[in-house]
């Protein structure tokens, strides 16, 4: 039993290497290990590439599966039962043969059909003045869990087809033209109203949530005793924060250290190992205030094969990192640490795509831009934060990282 | 924050409107249909113009692994033969047929699927979207007492409100009786509230009051097979002479056709007869003794009684 357990938190707007450092942390101790998820949803896209060139884009599944770790999905995770199937059937046919387990707290909430039709209902009406979602109905299905009426959780998966129809049938009758009417959509188009209609639909939902109560295990966060090393993956980043960023283009969830700090308590962990992550550079996908936001990408080597365009979210966009504000942010959310004192926690600072740079990285710091070797924009920032240890990514695989203690630092 | 590898792509398939196609047409039939759920639904078989005498019959059949290949055949087709012969035949008068399909309650997504009552053949088109989950478990028995709770508890049928006419109630499968149905059940599966666990005795007598309940043990069906004896040993204890003994699963129409001719007074020699060569074996097989006399009601008795 271990009692230190890691954290990966993203400092920026996403994409900042999540994926890779969880891989980094859990991959020492493989099937031993498991991998928290303690915010967001399957809109997460965290990418993990292994050294021996198999890559994955996680959404559902902890970052830490091909390295054979368990995923543990917290009551903050909400779930998508057919983008679990998807993502499962996608990690078995990329020939990870025996996937990993996956436990999931029984009060997750759980995506229904209609807050996916109802996202995207929401951001089409919404048209030029998108909110940069996913459309995959996160934010609708959080929404809905506040109305005990309508909640559905993973327990409510537990009771059978027959009473997940029943329910599911009220969200459609009940709960959806009600929340039409809060969303101002007066009329539906014929297409969305036979989506809305089909008994083919919710028939073939129920049956994916049906298989995902299957396909995962349930468990309380003393599963995580269990495990030699327990790694917290993050998603989105601290600015898209629902306090914290810039309302409305935020997700709606607590991306920083409030959700890892109430599993972590639940489960009995005494300390934990904080790691913030941030690209060299900043980047934003979809919709919302980007400070300082660059033309293009502002390095030649930036290749991104994750972030595909698409109709919700529009493409990945630009800045140089600001270190004023990624050192607000960071400090705090860390203070957010300090409401826990059972729990002993240390800050660290992960610096990823460092590789892309060429031999001058830019950066703006008291309003004014500068010019570092990569290593040496690392080393400062790392400083600036007292980080205790600071990780640099060379690259896509988990062997390009190096960790490079700082004797003295505190966190 | 990745791309939205998921959103248009599930609902182009759900949806009714690509392609000029019925969404039914689109999807195999995977999973439990929503408009054969019975959580919190009533069934009811009203007399009308056209069938001023209704008369309820229930068919539910094993869809459980145990049956294999035979449960396929059955449902896709010795169903609607069933439904034909009884509409050809007419062992009661304007028959409002009722088909469920049974699973296990302990480990099954869909433990039972009802269609509505259909005096025609428009219960095909229910028929089809039955979901052969081809499940069940280790234990040995089915939930073949949750069609008897449901027609107890969630069928208005006037056969009987009107007429103190029993409707029937077949159940067909392979394995052995349960022996209780769980609160925990209940409140799944049909969104009841029980304060205990009911035996299946009890639900017995409960859905006796209102129908005449049979059995039809699949023989051929892999549990059958191998245990025969045990599974009619335990049917005829709870059922008595009104287990049916089903040798040729093809022949499912005979013989719940004759069982209903017979429980209304024809004479069993007779309707035993009245099948074709091989068909009249598997009948008189499936009788065994079943006698007629439980056709009429106590009422019908008393009503006899009285001349206008």
């Amino acid at each position: 039993m271990q009692h230190t357990a890691k954290v990966v938190i993203g400092a920026n707007y996403g994409d900042e290497g999540k994926g890779l450092m969880t891989d980094y942390y859990v991959a020492p101790a493989g099937a031993d290990g498991i991998v928290v998820r303690f915010n967001g949803g399957a809109q997460a896209g965290h990418t993990v590439t292994t050294p021996d060139g198999r890559r994955h884009v996680f959404s559902h599944f902890g970052s830490g599966s091909l390295a054979g770790a368990a995923t543990f999905l917290s009551r903050h995770f909400v779930c998508h039962p057919s983008l679990f199937l998807k993502e499962a059937a996608t990690l078995a046919a990329a020939g990870l043969a025996g996937l990993p387990p996956v436990f999931v707290d029984e009060r997750a909430p759980v995506s229904t059909l209609y807050d996916i039709l109802l996202n995207q209902l929401a951001e089409r009406a919404r048209g030029g003045g998108r909110h940069g979602s996913c459309g995959m109905g996160f934010g609708e299905t959080i929404a809905r869990n506040l109305d005990p009426d309508f909640a559905l959780t993973v327990a409510d998966l537990r009771q059978g087809a027959g009473y997940l129809l029943h329910r599911l049938a009220t969200i459609r009758d009940r709960y959806v033209p009600r929340r039409l009417a809060e969303l101002g959509i007066a009329a539906l188009d014929a297409e969305s109203a036979a989506r809305l209609a089909s008994d083919a639909a919710l028939q073939s939902y129920a049956h994916a949530a049906m298989q995902f109560r299957r396909a995962t295990r349930p468990a309380r966060p003393a599963i995580l005793a269990d495990y030699a090393l327990a790694v917290f993956e993050g998603a989105q980043g601290l600015l898209l924060d629902q306090e914290r960023g810039a309302f409305p283009w935020v997700t709606r969830s607590h991306t920083g250290i409030r959700n890892a700090l109430d599993v972590a308590a639940e489960a009995g962990l005494t300390a934990l190992d904080v790691s913030y992550v941030t690209r060299a550079y900043l980047t934003r996908h979809g919709a919302g205030p980007l400070p300082g936001e660059l033309p293009g990408p502002p390095y030649a080597g930036i290749h991104d094969a994750t972030n595909v365009p698409n109709e919700f979210q529009g493409s990945l966009r630009f800045a140089h990192l600001d270190l004023d504000l990624l050192e607000r942010s960071i400090r705090t959310d860390f203070a957010d640490t300090r409401a826990c004192p059972g729990i002993a926690t240390t800050l660290n600072l992960a610096v990823s795509c460092l590789d892309q740079l060429g031999p001058d990285a830019h950066y703006l710091e008291g309003g004014a831009l500068k010019t570092a070797a990569p290593g040496a924009l690392a080393e400062h920032l790392g400083q600036r934060l007292g980080a205790k240890v600071l990780y640099t990514a060379w690259g896509p695989q988990r062997n390009t990282v190096r960790a490079n203690a700082r004797p003295g630092a505190c966190g | 924050m990745g791309g939205a590898r998921w959103d248009e792509d599930d609902w182009k398939r759900a949806s009714a409107a690509t392609a000029g196609k019925r969404t039914e047409d689109i999807f195999a039939a995977s999973g439990m249909h929503p408009s054969l759920n019975p959580y919190g639904v009533n069934r009811e078989s009203r007399d009308s113009l056209v069938n001023p005498e209704s008369n309820a019959i229930i068919i539910g059949l094993d869809v459980t692994g145990s049956m294999g290949i035979i449960a396929d055949t059955m449902a896709r087709e010795g169903l609607g033969i069933l439904v034909e012969e009884i509409l050809k035949r007419k062992p009661v008068s304007d028959p409002h047929i009722l088909a469920c399909g049974i699973g296990d309650a302990y480990c099954d997504d869909a433990p039972l699927q009802v269609t509505q009552f259909e005096a025609d053949i428009r219960i095909a088109d229910q028929l089809k979207m039955i979901w052969l989950e081809k499940g069940g478990g280790g234990n040995s028995h089915e939930s073949y007492h949750l069609p008897w709770y449901f027609a107890a508890q969630h069928t208005q049928i006037d056969c009987f409100e009107k007429r103190s006419k029993k409707g029937y109630l077949f159940t067909v499968g392979d394995e052995e009786p349960p022996e209780e149905l769980l609160a925990a059940h209940a409140k799944a599966i049909f969104g009841d509230s029980l304060q205990r666990d009911l035996s299946v005795h009890e639900l017995l007598t409960l859905v006796s009051r209102s129908y005449h309940v049979f059995h039809v043990v699949v023989e051929e069906g892999n549990y059958a097979r191998a245990y025969l004896p045990q599974v009619l040993d335990k049917w005829k204890k709870l059922l008595g002479q009104r287990v049916l003994r089903l040798k040729d699963y093809r022949r499912l129409a005979e013989v719940v056709v004759s069982a209903i001719e017979v429980n209304e007074g024809r004479d069993r020699e007779a309707v035993t007869r009245s099948w074709s060569g091989d068909t009249s074996v598997v009948v008189a097989h499936a009788l065994g003794t079943l006698p007629a006399t439980t056709a009429t009601s106590t009422v019908d008795k008393l009503r006899a009684l009285v001349r206008f």
